[in-house]
């Protein structure tokens, strides 16, 4: 990935908080609200499905997928934002 | 298998469930006691392999698969083992990831039931191929991964002797779905044969040895602490005791010895400015 959108280099700068999932890179308004629907309404509620699949990217994709109806491209920059952080955070 | 025959009692209560599983045996209990599982051992994985020589185990029992079973029936344990027997490292199977990780055997069911006729053209040459060579490296591997051998024999033999038609369609295979970089008859992948290292490719070093190499960084630093600790703790005791005996202190009592004879030359010299300034 040579370019990261704005919103993946804030998220990606700091620990992540009390951020709403909106925060994360490839979830805008309308796939968060899907998420929050589901219960999944903090950043960091994802981050734990991220984990629990052990960050494997391909299920963490299909995850999102099924989970907000997320296009491939969401899906991944949101799976590289949750990546990223964990590498400097976790 | 003669090797068979003792391991069954020795091997852990999850080895055994994972075989027993791997084996299509409805799992009992899951407060059973170990026993229990080696009865179920003995019974059904050692009774087959005596009746087929191992290798085509996995040829006699794929068909099975693929039509019984069925992954939305499985226990999450159940579910756990058959994607780790088809060379998945499943996380916690739990609420939130059961769906993915059933769909994900689903696919593997699929496709697997595409390779399987391939691998069966090959039983026969395979059998022959295993039974020269497999007494002697069983004895030694068999304790830790009794299946995965002969799968990553199968392997072997299948790249390195297969016409160059055949291996295309296997690579196909494996760019098909990037979690099984290689797949065996039994359709367990080779990296399981050394599950330590092939765990972690980025670190080639252990956990443990990772941890060992960092106390042995902090006792280099530690033996230099401890003795600039003693070192100050010296100095301090010695101040401390200089001034509680003040009297016997050797070096205030040189002070005083050199100030005594200071004081002793300066009135000389007085006399001598006297005795100068009179002439």
């Amino acid at each position: 990935m040579s370019s990261t959108s704005q919103k993946h280099r804030n998220f990606v700068a700091e620990p992540m908080a009390d951020k709403p999932v909106t925060a994360l890179a490839g979830v805008g308004d309308v796939l968060g609200g899907r998420l929050e629907e589901k219960g999944f309404d903090k950043a960091y509620v994802v981050l734990g499905q991220f984990l629990v699949l052990k960050k494997d990217e391909e299920l963490f994709l299909d995850w999102m997928k099924e989970a907000c109806g997320a296009n491939s491209k969401q899906a991944k920059d949101c799976a590289n934002c949750l990546k990223e952080w964990c590498d400097s955070f976790l | 298998m003669p090797v068979f025959a003792e391991d069954s009692a020795q091997m852990t209560k999850a080895r055994l469930k994972s075989d027993l599983v791997a084996h299509s045996v409805t799992l009992p209990p899951t407060t059973s006691r170990k026993e229990v599982y080696v009865e179920l051992h003995a019974a059904h994985v050692q009774r087959k392999s005596a009746d087929f020589s191992s290798d085509e185990e996995p040829e006699a029992e794929e068909p099975n698969d693929a039509q019984t079973l069925d992954p939305s029936s499985l226990t999450d344990d159940g579910l756990k083992a058959a994607l780790l027997r088809r060379g998945v490292r499943a996380g916690p199977v739990v609420a939130s990831t059961r769906g993915l990780y059933e769909r994900k055997l689903r696919n593997l069911l699929l496709s697997n039931g595409h390779d399987k006729e391939k691998h069966e053209e090959d039983g026969a040459d395979e059998a022959v191929l295993y039974s020269d060579s497999e007494e002697e490296e069983n004895s030694e591997e068999e304790r830790e991964e009794p299946g995965t051998n002969t799968c990553f024999k199968g392997v072997a033999f299948l790249v390195e002797s297969a016409p160059p038609a055949r291996v295309q369609s296997f690579t196909w295979n494996i760019l098909a779905s990037r979690r099984r970089p290689i797949k065996g008859a039994a359709a367990r992948p080779v990296q399981y044969i050394y599950p330590d290292t092939a765990l972690s490719p980025a670190s080639p070093l252990s956990p443990a040895s990772l941890e060992r190499q960092e106390v042995e960084r902090r006792l280099v630093s530690l033996r230099i602490q401890l003795l600039v600790f003693l070192f100050v703790a010296i100095i301090l005791y010695v101040v401390y005791v200089c001034v509680e005996d003040f009297s016997f202190n050797p070096v205030l009592a040189l002070i005083d010895i050199f100030d005594q004879g200071l004081d002793a030359d300066e009135p000389e010299t007085q006399e001598v400015e006297e005795f100068l300034e009179v002439e």
